[in-house]
């Protein structure tokens, strides 16, 4: 009875306060730094590493507790609920910078401004393709993982990682053409709504990197499985989602 | 099956108890806990705080502004006060607080042992620490806080009007206080959708879970748009983008597009939670069932849903589109349906019960009374060539007042006294109670009834100082906030009082009837950490 009585007892954790507090150094250093202080970027640096570390202990007592615990198949349902509803608000960030976009536009005289650059479709387009494509190699993955096929999981996520990274390539090689040309963020509201825009959605095809690469370790340690395979699903997601999000940049910035 | 009966189902969190993992006692039971319980109560010390400090910048300023010419604060200081006031009461009071009631009571009433994401819940309430304490250490920087008004408006807020730190944290704290939003808004909505007790139907739930649902919709859809805007106002002050510049090809009407389209929706988040509360304490003061349960829903949905098109009532003076004008006019005044229909059955649910005049009771009839006065300006606000004569104005300011004040926080003093003896175990003195209630009621009406007469009469607002025929509306109202302070004092000392030797409370102080009797009043008063020894049964 004793152990029944504490078996519902909630689990304490002292990872949460830390990834928070360390959340709360980030504006500390970052204002300081901005304003003048030098040893700011020191602290930025420090509670980026704090929420890192406290967040990924906490991923480690997830793997521990919750994906393969008793309540596993009851908790997949709460998780992918979760997923769902934290990529739709990923989604209405976008759609703020969208906002932006079409606004300055839709006021703007000429667009693009004059003296501004007309951008060269190849590299976003070959781009274009290699995301899409890696969207399509994950998703033969989902299908290996359901087959138990380990072998094919593992070449499905590596292929994706490889694609990921050259798209990231490729974008660092325009951004690097474009401020060749003396073009950037500072470059009134045509500049900065393309950086922006482009590069909020760089950092999340960085977020899906790393996400994968996470996933990727626990594939390796054999704690995903046919059965239980939420963080490949929500890695997957997460990677469709930052796809679409591209094909949208890619009209609305580029073809439009 | 009968409630009670022994059903296997398994709690939100992990079976096995691993070693170092087992309850603490002392301090650090609390930072680490994940229990929603303790969460909950951690919210509502934190919310109180916070209320606390923008409460005492309200005094401070209706000192300054009793009398024309008064010397109380220097102008630049009465501006920083007059910002971090509305800031905090929004962000860090009357939100938070509906979230910390919310957590304890939610997933109690829905029977299920805690939220769906314990660790999760208990990072969405740490990040509020540091988020208040950036804005409060603002005040204390070279340049002093933000000065620019809770809204914010560039350009105001640029760097060559704002150059110190004092609006960088001021977005930076905003931006940690809405990741905290987001993160328990996923938590929120996952918990009702998926921890329900089984038999707990949607349409069984309590209203307050209903409310609950919808406001941590709003929150996940609107938050975000906020922390972008947030974004673009930080790279605008830091890295030179051109957002909200005009000399850049930018706009600052952007961001009161994108401020507003957050901020209005949350007026709901603010008040439909208080609208749950009060859907449960008229029933359970009346012994009668809640008058038209459906349609409070759907009424509570379509408030939420309608409060996404109405955000540009807040520009008429700003230059938008006539067309667009006569659009979110109308669709403003379109609120006032559902919201009628909630009045109505709030009367319909009261008219003709055995009335107790408790001290919840009290602050729920005083939240009909003076939500209908904020609901009645709120339209005249919505036609154009009223608003734009009383723009900026301290009509705008009694308005906002009635809804936030005579809204909002009659509601949260409605649900505090509720369930105080639930959270604590007990019973606090139901004479100071109600002194409370009527200092409140009267205080409230004192401050702000005035300054419809101020705002008609074009006293303008967010300045530190006024003409002198403004005095005597002033001098009133100043009399108001004084009355308002005795009685905020009399509930802190009340409440005190019955934490530290208050009455044992019973699992039903209230004596609810069998029809309103929520799943929270038949567990022990505070409930056991798990809730219930086994999960209940609704049928
Ligand atoms: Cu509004």
């Amino acid at each position: 009875m004793e152990a029944a009585a504490h078996s519902h007892e909630p689990v304490p954790s002292r990872w949460p306060i830390i990834t928070a507090f360390g959340a709360g150094l980030i504006p500390v250093g970052l204002v300081s730094s901005a304003h003048g202080w030098k040893q700011g970027l020191g602290v930025l640096l420090l509670g980026l590493a704090i929420t890192v570390y406290g967040a990924s202990r906490w991923w480690a007592e997830l793997l521990r507790d919750r994906f393969f615990g008793r309540d596993a198949v009851d908790a997949e349902k709460r998780l992918r609920t979760a997923m769902a509803l934290f990529i739709a608000s990923e989604a209405a960030i976008f759609a703020s910078f969208f906002a932006a976009l079409i606004y300055a536009r839709y006021h703007a005289p000429a667009w693009p401004p004059a003296g501004m650059p007309h951008f060269e479709l190849l590299v976003p387009a070959v781009n274009t393709f290699i995301l899409l494509f890696s969207s399509v190699t994950l998703h033969l993955g989902h299908s290996a993982l359901e087959r138990d096929r380990r072998d094919g999981v593992i070449a499905s996520i590596l292929m994706t990682i490889s694609l990921g990274a050259i798209f990231l390539c490729g974008q660092a090689y325009e951004y690097g053409f474009l401020n060749g040309s003396a073009f950037n963020i500072k470059s009134g509201i045509f500049g900065t709504t393309f950086f922006m825009l482009t590069g909020f959605h760089g950092l999340h095809v960085l977020l899906g990197l790393i996400f994968l690469n996470v996933v990727y370790g626990a594939v390796l340690r054999g704690q995903i499985t046919p059965q239980q395979h939420f963080p490949f699903r929500a890695a997957s997601w997460y990677w469709h989602f930052v796809d679409v999000v591209w094909l949208f940049v890619f009209t609305i910035v580029y073809i439009l | 099956m009968e409630a009670g009966t022994v059903v296997a189902r398994p709690g939100p969190y992990a079976e096995a108890v691993h070693p170092g993992t087992t309850p603490r006692t002392g301090i650090l039971k609390w930072l680490l806990t994940s229990d929603h319980k303790l969460i909950g109560t951690m919210y509502i010390w934190l919310a109180f705080f916070f209320f606390a400090i923008a409460g005492a910048f309200a005094m401070v300023m209706r000192t300054q502004l009793a009398a024309p010419g008064l010397h109380v604060l220097r102008p630049e200081v009465y501006n920083q006060i007059m910002s971090l006031h509305g800031t905090f009461m929004v962000f860090f009071f009357t939100i938070p607080i509906m979230a910390g009631i919310a957590n304890y009571v939610v997933p109690i009433q829905i029977g299920a042992r805690d939220m769906a994401f314990p660790r999760l819940n208990a990072v969405s309430f740490w990040l509020l620490v540091p988020a208040g304490s950036l804005m409060l250490a603002s005040l204390f920087l070279q340049g002093g806080a933000a000065a620019a008004g809770w809204t914010s408006y560039p350009p105001l807020t640029n760097r060559q009007y704002s150059p110190g730190p004092g609006v960088d944290l001021w977005i930076l704290g905003l931006h940690l206080a809405g990741a905290s939003s987001i993160l328990g808004g996923i938590n929120f909505v996952v918990t009702i959708l998926n921890l329900r007790a089984p038999g707990m139907k949607m349409f069984k739930m309590p209203m307050f879970c209903w409310t609950v649902l919808v406001t941590q919709t709003i929150i996940l859809i609107a938050t975000p748009i906020l922390a972008g805007a947030l974004t673009m106002a930080l790279t605008d002050r830091m890295f030179g983008t051109g957002f909200f510049q005009a000399v850049a090809g930018g706009d600052p009407v952007l961001w009161q597009h994108l401020f507003w389209f957050y901020s209005h929706p949350a007026v709901y988040i603010m008040v439909l939670p208080g609208m749950g509360m009060i859907s449960q304490i008229l029933p359970a003061f009346s012994g009668k069932h809640l008058f038209g349960y459906k349609g409070m829903v759907l009424a509570t949905a379509g408030i939420g849903f309608i409060g996404f098109l109405v955000w540009g009532h807040h520009m008429f003076a700003t230059g938008i589109d006539y067309r667009l004008r006569q659009f979110f006019s109308f669709a403003s005044m379109v609120i006032a349906v559902p919201t009628g229909i909630k009045i109505w059955s709030w009367l319909a649910t009261i008219w003709g019960g055995s009335l107790r005049f408790r001290t919840p009771m009290l602050f729920a009839l005083g939240f009909i009374a003076l939500f209908i006065i904020g609901g009645i300006t709120g339209i005249w606000l919505a036609l154009v060539p009223f608003d734009v004569q009383v723009h900026d104005t301290y009509f705008v300011v009694a308005h906002l007042h009635y809804v936030l004040f005579g809204g909002s926080l009659m509601a949260i003093m409605a649900g505090i006294y509720y369930w105080l003896p639930k959270i604590s175990g007990k019973l606090y003195n139901e004479f100071w109670g109600k002194v409370h209630f009527w200092l409140t009621f009267i205080g409230m009406n004192l401050t702000f009834m005035p300054m419809h007469m101020m705002g008609m009469l074009g006293m303008p607002r967010r300045i530190y100082t006024y003409r002198p025929e403004f005095a005597i509306w002033n001098h009133i109202a100043s009399a108001g906030a004084a009355v308002l302070g005795v009685g905020m004092t009399i509930f802190a000392l009340n409440m005190l009082l019955s934490l530290w030797r208050g009455r044992r409370a019973p699992a039903d102080p209230w004596n609810h009837s069998d029809e309103t009797r929520t799943l929270e009043w038949t567990v022990s008063s505070p409930p056991p950490a798990e809730n219930f020894h086994t999960i209940p049964v609704i049928r």
